[in-house]
C-alpha cells in the first residue's frame, strides 16, 4: 500500500530528475558525455527503494513522453523514444527498480559497497536490458555492432556508479528513507 | 522552460485528436519495419518532414532533431555501411529519421493536457490490476508542480557551490538538492495528511483541479 508520503516522494524525486537535467554534461575524453540524469536512476533506487524509485523514474519518463522538455539539453517528447536511445529511457524505470531491490535485499552491511553493487545491477544491467534490444530493433543492424557501440558508454557508466553510490551514502546517512530487511 | 516542445496552432494537424495521432504514429512505426526499400522509406521520411509546415511547426525542428541524432546515427550508419553495405545503412538512417520526425510532430502539435488526458484514459483499465489512476495522477501532478521549484533549487545550489569552487562537482550539487527534496516531501505529505486531501484508491474523481492547485500553492508558502 502506498502512503501519502510515498506518492509525494515519487513526485518530488521525479522533479529531482528534471533538476539534474540542468547540470552541464561532463565530457570524457572519448567524446561520450556523462549526464547526471542516468545517475539519478541509480539514486532513486538506492535512496527511495525499489517501488518508490521505479515510481519516481516512471513518472519522469512518462512526463518526457507526454512532451515536457525535461531531458538534459531541454530534450523530450515522443521523438526520443523513436530514436536509437529510446530503450534506455524505458530501461531507466527497470534500472531504478532493480537498483532499489538490490539496495534493499543484498546481504552487504556497509552502505557504500551495497550501493555500488546495486547500481551496477540496476543502473547498468537494468538500463541496458531494454536499451540494447530497442537500439538493435530500431536500427536493424548486427547485434554485435550495437553491443560494441554501447560499450562506449561503459566508462562513463562506471564513473556514475561510483558517484551515485557516494551521493546515496551521504544522503542515506542523514535521511534513511528505505528500511533494510 | 516547460512548453518548449509544443508549437501553438491552429493547424489541420493540431485539430486531429491526440489519440488518433498516437495511433497513426504506432501504425507508422510498425509500417516502416515492413518497408525494405530505400526509396520507399526515404519517401516516408520526406512526407513526414513535409507535414511540419502543414502543422505550422518551424522546419528548424526537423533540423534540430536530426542534429541531435547525428553523432550516434552517423556512427551506427558508418558501421552498418562497412558490414552490410551502404543501402542498408541508408535505410536505417531514413527509418530512424522518419520515425523521430513523426513522433516529434505529434509532440509539437499536441497540448500537454491532451496527452495527459489520453494517459488517464489508458490508465483506467489498470484499476483492476490494483493501480489507482487517481493516485497516479496525484503523484504526476506533484512532479509537475515541483519541477520549477526543484530546478530553481538546482540553480541556487550551483551558484552557492560555484562560489566555493564546486560548481561542477556532481557530488556537491546532488547531495544538498536531494536532501532538500526529501525534507520538502516530508512537509508536503504532512500538510496533505493533515487536510486528508489524498485521493483514495477507489475514487475516480478525487477533487477538482482548482482545489488541488490552490492546495499546492498553500504548501509552497508553508515550505519556504
Amino acid at each position: 500500500m502506498t502512503t501519502t508520503r510515498d506518492l509525494v516522494l515519487m513526485g518530488l524525486f521525479a522533479a529531482v530528475m528534471a533538476a539534474l537535467g540542468l547540470l552541464p554534461k561532463v565530457s570524457l575524453g572519448i567524446g561520450v558525455p556523462i549526464t547526471a540524469q542516468s545517475m539519478g536512476v541509480m539514486l532513486a533506487g538506492a535512496i527511495l527503494g525499489a517501488k518508490r524509485g521505479a515510481g519516481a523514474i516512471g513518472i519522469f519518463v512518462v512526463l518526457v513522453a507526454l512532451g515536457l522538455p525535461l531531458l538534459a539539453g531541454g530534450r523530450g517528447g515522443l521523438g526520443i523514444f523513436a530514436g536509437p536511445t529510446g530503450g534506455f529511457l524505458v530501461g531507466y524505470v527497470l534500472g531504478a527498480y532493480l537498483t532499489g531491490l538490490a539496495a534493499e535485499k543484498l546481504p552487504i552491511k556497509p552502505d557504500f559497497p551495497r550501493f555500488i553493487a546495486a547500481s551496477l545491477i540496476g543502473g547498468i544491467g537494468g538500463v541496458y536490458l531494454p536499451g540494447i534490444p530497442h537500439w538493435w530493433l530500431i536500427t536493424d543492424s548486427a547485434l554485435t555492432n550495437v553491443v560494441l557501440m554501447s560499450l562506449n558508454f561503459m566508462p562513463g557508466d562506471l564513473i556514475k556508479v561510483v558517484l551515485a553510490s557516494l551521493v546515496a551514502t551521504a544522503v542515506y546517512r542523514g535521511y534513511p528513507v528505505i528500511r533494510r530487511a | 522552460m516547460i512548453g518548449d516542445l509544443q508549437v501553438p496552432g491552429p493547424s489541420p494537424i493540431h485539430a486531429v485528436p491526440a489519440g488518433w495521432k498516437l495511433l497513426a504514429l504506432a501504425l507508422l512505426g510498425t509500417g516502416t519495419f515492413m518497408l525494405v526499400s530505400l526509396p520507399a522509406i526515404g519517401a516516408v521520411a520526406c512526407v513526414v518532414a513535409a507535414l511540419y509546415p502543414l502543422g505550422r511547426v518551424p522546419l528548424r525542428h526537423v533540423w534540430t532533431q536530426a542534429r541531435d541524432l547525428a553523432p550516434l546515427l552517423g556512427l551506427m550508419a558508418g558501421a552498418q555501411a562497412w558490414f552490410d553495405g551502404p543501402m542498408l545503412a541508408g535505410i536505417t538512417v531514413a527509418r530512424v529519421l522518419g520515425l523521430v520526425w513523426a513522433a516529434g510532430l505529434v509532440t509539437a502539435t499536441t497540448a500537454f493536457a491532451d496527452m495527459m488526458a489520453v494517459l488517464e484514459r489508458a490508465l483506467r483499465p489498470m484499476r483492476h490490476l490494483g493501480v489507482a489512476p487517481a493516485r497516479v495522477s496525484f503523484a504526476m501532478t506533484m512532479a509537475v508542480r515541483f519541477i520549477p521549484l526543484l530546478q530553481r533549487m538546482m540553480v541556487e545550489t550551483r551558484a552557492a557551490q560555484g562560489a566555493r569552487g564546486l560548481g561542477r562537482n556532481p557530488f556537491a550539487l546532488a547531495v544538498p538538492l536531494i536532501i532538500r527534496a526529501i525534507r520538502l516531501a516530508d512537509r508536503v505529505s504532512e500538510a496533505i495528511e493533515a487536510r486528508d486531501a489524498l485521493p483514495d484508491g477507489d475514487a475516480d474523481e478525487p477533487e477538482s483541479e482548482g482545489a488541488r492547485r490552490s492546495r499546492t500553492r498553500d504548501d509552497r508558502e508553508e515550505t519556504r
